[in-house]
């Protein structure tokens, strides 16, 4: 059984039992907002918000951390609640940079290994969402142990992993009806075409496929120019990514020879800067023009896939209201304009 | 599992001068420390910091390691400042892929250094001397600001006792006694150098050096798959991970840093 339901009254009992030994993270409301916090109360939790502000690769890779075998809570298992399909699809991306190719970064793998996801549905979306329009959709479709869909009366579940089907079986999860299935379906396309009417409204079509070939094209556009001008190099957008990787490594490790790595940002102007003075992007037009093409150039090119979920978390947090999304528009349109 | 970010000790056993702003550092681990030459460390320096540094000795030498230091940048000017005989650093690697050294047997091999660039060059040189018989010529150019700029002095008339191995020096600024070319090492690169078909050119120096020695080589006939470059980016966690040294869909870090020119050559911000 891939599918199963669990009516609404035995849902509380059901994350009780499954979550019992770990260590959870999940959406929390404060202050108007959601956010990613360590729970021990599973009740308090808000599961079918919007994604939380912090992105939830964080709980992988910690924004400062020691890079230590010692360090604290690294090889707890976790659990992490109420992710969204958006962020499902970070934590794959940034399964490949740290764990997947020549080398394993091993404490992104001790903390991510052993971990229990259970992802849910959007029932809604925020104002500077628009994973419909980067080729994502508002609602899981792999990457999760559980994903937990809001249907009527209560709940479907459906199992990514064997680990998720286990937890059917030894919790007596019945299979689910075919109507209720196609309940679910009809509720997550309706929510994915009123998300992309919204976008349109706004005035944003772009088409993600040609992504790549517009940004790796776009280098002498007055777009960087004319948006890096609203760019104060706080690095907000960096740190809210959930993609977003680059870190720094310094050497005030508990241990004389260890490392402790906190968060960089590729807006920062010494991000490539070298010994000497030379720097590839001493122009903030260039760095922020560079943030782009790690996601929209790189990431396809190396990967097969965008470094953007459409999360729309950069788009809150930028200081100078620098939308991602207005930005792909533009140079998107140029694009189309000069062929 | 092996924590790729943890340094490994070594003693410094000497510290030798090469010019007024660059030194030698002679380091000894409590293991024989291997490495294909071109491949990179991290240098640290607890409480000041970690830096990427190509060997400069010879791969062949495992009980040592040198490590040939320009004062360029703060982790650099705090090694030149603190680190003497008896000073316990740490090291990390090796790191990316080294000259691909099957690929040049039997090839005449022109080598282009500038300032520093010498560095991985002599351990390169030292790797070719070993097996010299493999390649028909060896020509090193290499350029320095000024005579006093010239690293490893004392090694030319050594090398020089190698058959098939020929070098020539310039100096963009002369003195009272130098006798020597005066120019950019580019001025020194000729056509008949080394056979146009059957070579490879490996360049390593500063940026504008290497962007001016490559357009040179490519006027003089030389085929981007033909030409070897060193990137100099800023490499720090050596593993792919940490973002910095990001050179279109390469880390120099991993792919690098060395890179055939012709895998490159198309990517933007090369030079800068």
């Amino acid at each position: 059984m891939k599918i199963g339901f669990l009516p609404q009254s035995k849902f509380q009992d059901f994350m009780d039992r499954i979550l019992k030994g770990y260590d959870c993270y999940a959406p929390q409301n404060s202050l108007e907002k959601l956010h990613l916090k360590n729970v021990t109360d599973v009740a308090s939790i808000n599961l079918f918000g919007i994604r939380t502000e912090e992105p939830v690769t964080s709980i992988f890779f910690p924004p400062s951390s020691d890079l230590s075998f010692q360090s604290d809570g690294l090889t707890r298992p976790k659990a992490l609640l109420g992710i969204k399909g958006c962020d499902l699809s970070a934590i794959k991306l940034l399964d490949w940079v740290f764990m997947i190719g020549s080398y394993v970064d091993p404490f992104y793998y001790m903390r991510r290994n052993n971990s229990l996801i259970i992802s849910t549905d959007c029932i809604d979306f925020s104002e500077s969402c628009f994973c419909a329009l980067i080729g994502e959709k508002p609602y899981p479709e792999g990457g999760f142990d559980i994903n937990i869909s809001q249907i009527n009366d209560g709940y479907l579940l459906e199992a990514g992993t064997e680990i998720g089907e286990e937890l059917f079986i030894k919790n007596n999860i019945f299979e689910a009806t075919n109507n209720q299935i196609e309940e679910r379906n009809i509720g997550r396309e309706d929510l994915k075409n009123t998300q992309l009417r919204n976008l349109e409204e706004k005035g944003f079509g772009f088409n993600y496929l040609s992504l790549d070939y517009v940004v790796k094209n776009s280098s002498q556009s007055p777009v960087w120019d004319n948006e890096s001008k609203k760019c104060v190099e706080c690095g907000a957008c960096t740190f809210t990514c959930p993609t977003c990787h680059c870190f720094l490594l310094s050497t005030s490790g508990r241990n004389y020879f260890s490392k402790h790595r906190n968060w960089d940002s590729c807006l920062y102007y010494g991000f490539a800067r070298v010994a000497g003075g030379a720097n590839p992007r001493s122009k903030l037009r260039d760095r922020l023009r560079n943030r782009f093409v790690k996601k929209f150039v790189f990431f396809p090119e190396v990967l097969d896939r965008l470094g953007c979920t459409g999360c729309g978390r950069c788009i809150d947090a930028c200081l100078g209201k620098i939308d991602i999304r207005k930005v792909l528009e533009e140079v998107s349109s140029e694009k189309s304009v000069s062929i | 599992m092996k924590n790729p970010y943890q340094s490994d000790e070594f003693v410094v056993k000497d510290v030798i001068s090469e010019s007024p702003i660059i030194k030698t550092y002679v380091l000894e681990g409590e293991s024989e420390f291997s490495f294909n030459t071109g491949q990179f460390v991290e240098f640290c320096l607890p409480g000041f910091g970690e830096a990427p540094f190509t060997p400069s000795s010879s791969p062949l030498v495992k009980e040592k390691i040198e490590i040939t230091i320009m004062k360029a940048g703060y982790v650099t000017e705090k090694i030149h400042d603190n680190v003497v005989p008896g000073t316990v650093i740490g090291l990390r690697g090796p790191f990316g892929l080294g000259y691909p050294l099957d690929d040049f047997k039997g090839k005449e091999i022109l080598v282009v250094g500038g300032g520093v660039g010498l560095a991985p060059l002599r351990s390169l040189l030292y790797s070719l001397f070993s097996t010299s018989s493999n390649y028909p010529k060896i020509v090193l150019k290499y350029g320095a600001k000024t005579p006093s700029d010239i690293i490893y002095k004392n090694e030319f008339t050594e090398w020089n006792k190698i058959k098939n191995f020929s070098y020539e020096i310039t100096v963009d600024m002369g003195d009272e006694n130098w006798k020597g070319n005066v120019g950019v090492v580019t001025e020194i690169v000729r056509g008949g150098d080394v056979s146009r078909e059957n070579s490879v050119a490996i360049v390593c120096g500063p940026p504008i050096m290497m962007k001016f020695a490559t357009f040179k080589l490519l006027n003089l006939g030389f085929k981007p798959g033909q030409i070897y470059l060193s990137m100099e980016k800023n490499m720090s966690c050596g593993i792919g991970k940490c973002g910095h040294c990001r050179l279109g869909n390469h880390y120099v870090c991993v792919d690098g840093p060395v890179f055939v020119y012709e895998s490159i050559k198309d990517i933007e911000e090369i030079w800068d």
